[in-house]
């Protein structure tokens, strides 16, 4: 049986894509791939779809970007995560860390009899 | 920090959109190569791998489009294109197109047209240094006007008293004559003034020097200064300094030339120093008016304040010569001189708002009606995601156009309506010199402001309107978009809203109008078209010719011996007054009847004239005889009143041989001799603000021989053929007394009626184009909303409505509204014409006012009418089967 793929949780792509250029610079295309294998693939996000997202981040001062080589020698345009990205990342890592313990709690509860 | 950073980056990015949109394909290009480069890695020909990773991307423009929607010039080239489609919008629609923008620019040209003479008269400051602590200081005790009366004993009081003027100076206005031997006499204004007056308004001659002390001292060599007008006009611009002229018969040197434009303070070509000399130094000749500087930060009530104490002082130092009732007033001066103007500068920007606001419930009617008509339109782009805002930021900006293309039409009218306006002030409104009408900035940011305005108003409730839409009722194939009640009742309402505007414009233009009419019709007996009339002021001040009575006897005399002999003359007189023109009053005391104090003796208005005068101006004598040579000499003093004057003092009795005195305005001052009345006239409007002829009297120049008259000369024929030997009568007679304004009294009357007839006129311009934009906008509602109706006309016709029928069912509705909106106006009219009597551009109401404000609403009526059958007509006439096929 395939593995359950699973749409990207509206707000969340900003936290991946921070998350997956927080330990080096990578290209739009690094970045798919990048979140595709850490998430073992069940994090499915539409390529095109992270784009809006990075212009987005850029313009909140979350990442820069820079023109650079790639390894296959193709110009491509490289992002790289802020000051002010990492402390959001912090941010938004703490308060996910904290809803889905909320919400593990509320799933893990026992059914009490009578409710 | 980084958030100004990626501030910076978003208008960079907007400031260099192909950049932008370079970038954004490379990028997306390299992620494409990359991913089929992956793909071809694993194995997979060079096609599926490129589709694969077109695949794995997603709709790659659809991002792009997401990615611009983020960009700062995003709402520019929404609007963009919006004013593209809007423009496009306009040229398919001509005609409403053209009715928005014509309506819209009359309404804005007339309002920015006025507001320049708001802007001129009210809110400019005065255009001279220190204008804005520029006073006059004048007694408005009695005549209420700021004109004169304080005397040069008074002035030195107030120099030297006051503790809140940073200066002080005297004029006094006439009119003298200026002559040379060769050039002809000619009558000009001028202004006596203390020798300081140029310093205090830091006005230097551009020619020559200005008045120092010596020309103002007791024997000083008369010197005088000419306007720039009058040196161009009457010298050509001549070098004039050093000249000698005679100003009132007294030769005189011309010491200088003033700026252009100068006239201070209004409509003033000559100013010489003010002499104290003789009777011009005494208290008891009042007639000069002060202008003064207040001190900075000094306020007008603190002036007032002081001006009562010096008052207070005066009064106990000289009793008897100062009257305790005197109100010596400083007035900053535009209430001084332009009190009447901007009284009427208000009431005509009153009546232009109501054009505005014609136009604005007009255009908002018209689109409103078309807003209906688009429907369809508006739900398809709404069901293809158009947001609300965006589809009401859409018709705004179709508005917004069309207002601003209204505008420029506007600016043209407006461009246009200053001329006109300049053209009026010049020959009616006694400006002062430095009231111009122009379109400055301050103008064209009115006009723009009120262009957007205009179009935010009547465009923003039909957006709102039309945007609120049922999508699923409105596309559902075949479904006739049909108004709802309430928007029937929204156009009900501002079809309502024209019709009693414009009546309210209508009534005021009728009743001026009418009024201006009926004073025409006053005093018929004249025989006003055979008339000549002319001014003659005679120099009587102190050490000129005619300063005795008896030279003044014999002038007259002289003249009208010698006006009567001109070759074809029949009639010759000279009198104080002309006759409907007004005449001065001044209280009387009846023999035998009991003595009332001064201030409640009654008034009589009286005029002095030569013998002869009746008979010129053709009023009848009823009783008696009329005037001799002789009347009027010590011991024979008489008068010839009118029939009015004697039903109300002597009634049931023949006024003949009864006695009645003039009293003088000042109480030391005794009273004239007793007049004996020889005879009784015709009754006569002298005074065109009074409803009836009022109680006059006629006395005889040789019992008070004025100084300034008029001359009358009746022919058979056309009376300006008479006109050059006139002049040259009085030339000859005396080369230093100018015959002035030779007209034919129809002209002379006409500048009294100046006012009512131009503000008629003008009001008749607002009515008419109010009346016009309600038609227009009656018709194309009524057009709009038949044309909506077609099937079902079609289905009632083919079920055997009648033609008739038909209409009357159209009709109804376009009526009771019609009906409702001009009942309304003729109340709102009736206040209207109220508030023009109050502000005295309406002397009086025409007999039967009400009558012909009725007339009024009926033909508003009939034009109203008349739109709405046009459409209704033509809808009957589409035959019932293709009427069914529409839609």
């Amino acid at each position: 049986m395939p593995k359950e793929k699973a749409d990207v949780l509206q707000g969340t792509l900003d936290m991946l894509i921070l998350k997956a250029v927080q330990p080096a610079t990578m290209h739009g295309y690094g970045i798919s791939v990048r979140i595709r294998q850490i998430s073992r693939d069940v994090l499915q996000v539409e390529q095109g779809s992270l784009y809006p997202a990075l212009y987005r981040l850029e313009e909140q001062g979350w990442i820069t970007s820079e023109w650079g080589t790639s390894d296959n020698n193709r110009k491509a345009k490289f992002y790289s995560i802020t000051r002010t990205g990492r402390r959001q990342l912090e941010a938004e890592q703490a308060n996910w860390a904290r809803v889905s313990a909320a919400i593990n709690l509320v799933l893990d509860a026992e059914p009490e009899a009578g409710t | 920090m980084s958030r100004l950073k990626g501030w910076f980056l978003r208008v960079k990015r907007a400031a260099n959109p192909k950049a932008f949109e370079a970038q954004m394909a490379e990028e997306m290009r390299a992620h494409l190569e990359m991913e089929a480069a992956a793909h071809r890695a694993a194995g997979e020909d060079d096609l599926t791998a490129r589709r694969a990773a077109a695949v794995d991307f997603g709709p790659a423009e659809a991002y792009k489009e997401e990615i611009r929607d983020r960009r700062l010039s995003r709402p520019f080239a929404e609007m963009r294109l919006d004013a593209c489609q809007a423009l496009r919008l306009m040229r398919r629609h001509p005609g409403f197109s053209l009715a928005v923008i014509v309506t819209i620019g009359i309404a804005i040209g007339l309002n920015t047209a006025i507001f320049s003479a708001v802007n001129a008269i009210l809110l400019q400051p005065v255009g001279l240094p220190n204008g804005d602590r520029l006073v006059t200081v004048a007694d408005i005790s009695f005549h209420r006007t700021m004109r004169g009366e304080l005397s040069w004993p008074d002035y030195l009081a107030y120099r030297d008293r006051n503790q809140v003027f940073d200066g002080i100076e005297a004029g006094l206005q006439e009119s003298v004559s200026l002559g040379e031997n060769d050039l002809p006499t000619g009558q000009y204004n001028q202004m006596r003034v203390s020798t300081g007056l140029f310093d205090l308004i830091q006005t230097p001659p551009i020619l020559g020097r200005s008045f120092n002390h010596a020309d103002g001292r007791p024997g000083a060599e008369p010197v005088v200064l000419i306007s720039h007008d009058l040196w161009q006009s009457r010298y050509g611009g001549a070098d004039v300094v050093g000249r000698v002229v005679r100003v009132g018969g007294l030769p005189t040197t011309i010491i200088g030339v003033m700026p252009e434009d100068f006239k201070f303070p209004t409509d003033r070509d000559l100013w010489t120093p003010y002499v104290p000399e003789g009777v011009l130094g005494q208290r008891s000749l009042r007639e000069l008016t002060l202008f003064a500087l207040l001190k900075p930060g000094c306020t007008e009530a603190q002036a007032n304040q002081d001006l009562a104490r010096i008052n207070r002082e005066l009064v106990a130092e000289f009793p008897g010569e100062f009257d305790p009732k005197m109100i010596v007033l400083a007035r900053n001066l535009p209430a001084a001189y332009m009190r009447d103007a901007s009284n009427r500068t208000v009431l005509l920007f009153m009546a232009v708002g109501l054009v505005l606001a014609v136009a604005c419930a007009n255009v908002s009617n018209l689109t409103l009606s078309r807003g209906l008509a688009r429907q369809r339109e508006i739900s398809m782009r709404a069901a293809l995601g158009a947001s609300r805002s965006r589809l009401v930021r859409q018709l705004l900006l179709e508005s917004v156009l069309l207002g601003l293309a209204g505008g420029v039409l506007g600016l043209a009218l407006a461009w246009l309506g200053t001329r006109g306006l300049e053209l009026l002030a010049a020959t009616g409104a006694e400006l002062p010199y430095w009231v111009r009408f122009e379109i400055d900035p301050a103008v064209l940011l009115f006009l723009t402001l009120v262009s957007l305005l205009c179009s935010v108003l009547f465009g923003l409730l039909p957006a709102w309107r039309a945007t609120r839409v049922d999508l699923n009722a409105v596309l559902k194939i075949g479904a006739s978009p049909g108004a709802t009640a309430r928007e029937g009742r929204m156009v009900g309402v501002l079809t309502v809203l024209q019709f009693a505007l414009s009546v309210t414009l209508l009534s005021g233009a009728g009743m001026l109008w009418r009024s201006s009419q009926e004073l025409d019709d006053y005093n018929s007996m004249v025989p006003a078209a055979r008339i000549l009339t002319g001014s003659i002021k005679l120099p009587n001040k102190p050490g000129q010719t005619y300063v005795s009575a008896e030279a003044r006897r014999r002038f007259a005399t002289t003249l009208q011996t010698q006006l009567q002999a001109l070759p074809g003359a029949t009639h010759a007189s000279l009198a104080a007054e002309l006759p409907g023109l007004g005449a001065r009053r001044s209280p009387i005391e009846i023999e035998g009847a009991t003595a009332v104090p001064l201030d409640q003796a009654p008034r009589l208005s009286f005029i002095v004239q030569t013998p002869q005068h009746l008979e010129t101006i053709g009023v009848a004598l009823q009783v008696g005889r009329s005037f001799s040579p002789t009347d009027g000499r010590p011991g024979q003093e008489v008068a010839i009143v009118t029939a009015a004057f004697s039903r109300r003092y002597w009634p049931g009795e023949s006024a003949i041989g009864k006695r009645f005195r003039f009293l003088t305005g000042k109480r030391a001052v005794p009273p004239g001799p007793w007049l004996e009345v020889i005879g009784e006239c015709a009754d006569f409007l002298e005074n065109p603000t009074l409803p009836a002829p009022e109680p006059m009297a006629f006395v005889p120049f040789e019992q008070s021989p004025v100084a300034q008259f008029f001359i009358l000369l009746r022919t058979a024929g056309d009376p300006v053929g008479l006109a050059t030997a006139a002049r040259e009568t009085v030339q000859k007679l005396d080369p230093d007394v100018a015959l002035v304004q030779l007209q034919p009294l129809p002209e002379a009357l006409a500048e009294l009626r100046w006012s009512a007839r131009t503000f008629g006129l003008i009001f008749l311009i607002f009515a008419a184009a109010g009346l016009l934009t309600s038609a227009v906008g009656i018709y194309a509602t009524v057009a709009c909303a038949t044309t909506r109706r077609t099937r079902e006309i079609g289905i009632r016709m083919a079920l055997g409505a009648t033609a008739g029928q038909v209409v009357r069912l159209i009709l109804s509705r376009g009526l009771l509204q019609m009906i409702v909106g001009i009942a309304l106006g003729l109340w709102v009219g009736w206040q209207f014409v109220q508030l023009l009597r109050r502000t005295g551009l309406l002397f009086q109401l025409p007999s039967s006012a009400f009558g012909w404000m009725l007339a009024l609403a009926l033909f508003t009526m009939a034009i109203g009418f008349v739109a709405c059958l046009l459409p209704a007509r033509r809808a009957t006439r589409v035959p019932p089967t293709e009427a069914l096929r529409v839609e």
